[in-house]
């Protein structure tokens, strides 16, 4: 079956230097700690956290 | 022989649960079929053969007026050698009802076992409750469903990419290949057979100690990973010696 996959994760895969990218900076981030540096793909930019730490972020985990 | 007459009425009245059992686990993404042992599934299917049998005596005896003599059933079950001659042939003439009855409540197990895991998915208790997770323990870990359950931080619908760290043996030595998780394939027996990722990197893991690199073949960013060509990367499970996970979610800005 799929694994969970978002449409930016989608275009960011097909883009080469932007799954270049994205690779570096989680790769990196692990490496390093996060770099929590930006991406820019299309019109957008955009920034890469682990779920646990958008949490530790917001402070509470989402109501759904 | 009596023990043995005996013995089948009882399995009879159990089968439905069993049924039950059945119908829940079994599905696509299944934690198991069956337990290993008759006797693990027979007391586990006590409880919803039991409801089965009050809901079926409930409507045989009260709606449908037709009468159930519990007491000598349970005679029947327990002492047959103590049954005159007069209720065997009580029992002679019940088989054809007794057969109907068992088809009908056998047929129900099988149909609310299945209305049981609609509604368990339907309305995620498997998340919930630890004993309704009929899932194969891979799918909620690969799905990062894990992240819904109580206590855990997290949660399922924020997962943008999974991305695997998976240590495996080489002639070489220990290899680690970090990529994103594209597809998984369960197996049958509540296991793992394959994962595709994309977008991998591989490095040694001896590489992890100073001044032991390895001669580059394609450094991107980082002296110890080297991409691998390829679209799809496939791993099956058996070349898999253990697997780090991390979920990640995407923050969106415009330019």
């Amino acid at each position: 079956m799929e694994a969970p996959l978002g449409n930016t994760v989608r275009k960011i895969l097909n883009d080469k230097d932007a799954s270049k990218k994205l690779m570096q900076t989680i790769i990196l981030g692990e490496r390093f700690g996060d770099k929590n540096e930006f991406i820019n793909i299309e019109d957008k930019k955009i920034k890469i956290h682990r779920v646990t730490s958008l949490i530790n972020n917001i402070g509470k985990k989402t109501e759904r | 022989m009596n023990i043995a007459i005996g013995a089948l009425i009882l399995l009879l009245l159990i089968f439905p649960g069993i049924l039950f059992r059945f119908a829940f686990l079994s599905g696509p993404y299944s934690r198991k079929n069956f337990q290993s042992s008759l006797t693990d599934e027979v007391v586990l299917s006590l409880i919803p053969a039991f409801l089965i049998q009050t809901a079926a005596y409930f409507i045989t005896d009260h709606i449908l007026r037709i009468n159930i003599d519990v007491s000598f059933l349970i005679r029947l079950v327990s002492q047959l050698n103590l049954i005159t001659p007069s209720e065997f042939e009580t029992i002679e003439n019940s088989i054809l009802l007794f057969s109907i009855y068992s088809i009908i409540t056998c047929i129900s197990g099988y149909l609310s076992g299945k209305l049981f895991r609609y509604l368990v998915a339907k309305y995620s208790w498997d998340i919930k409750y630890h004993s309704l997770r009929f899932n194969n323990e891979w799918y909620y870990l690969l799905s990062g469903r894990i992240l819904d359950f109580p206590n855990n931080a997290g949660d399922s619908k924020n997962i943008d990419m999974v991305r695997v760290d998976v240590m495996s043996e080489s002639q070489s030595g220990t290899i680690i290949y970090s990529g994103i998780l594209r597809e998984f394939y369960l197996s049958k027996n509540d296991g793992l057979d394959r994962i595709y990722l994309s977008n991998v990197y591989r490095r040694k893991l001896n590489d992890d100690s100073p001044g032991e690199l390895s001669a580059p073949l394609e450094q991107e960013f980082d002296e110890r990973y080297y991409k691998m060509p390829g679209d799809m990367f496939v791993i099956p499970y058996q070349q898999i010696k253990n697997i780090n996970i991390s979920y990640y979610v995407i923050e969106e800005d415009s330019v």
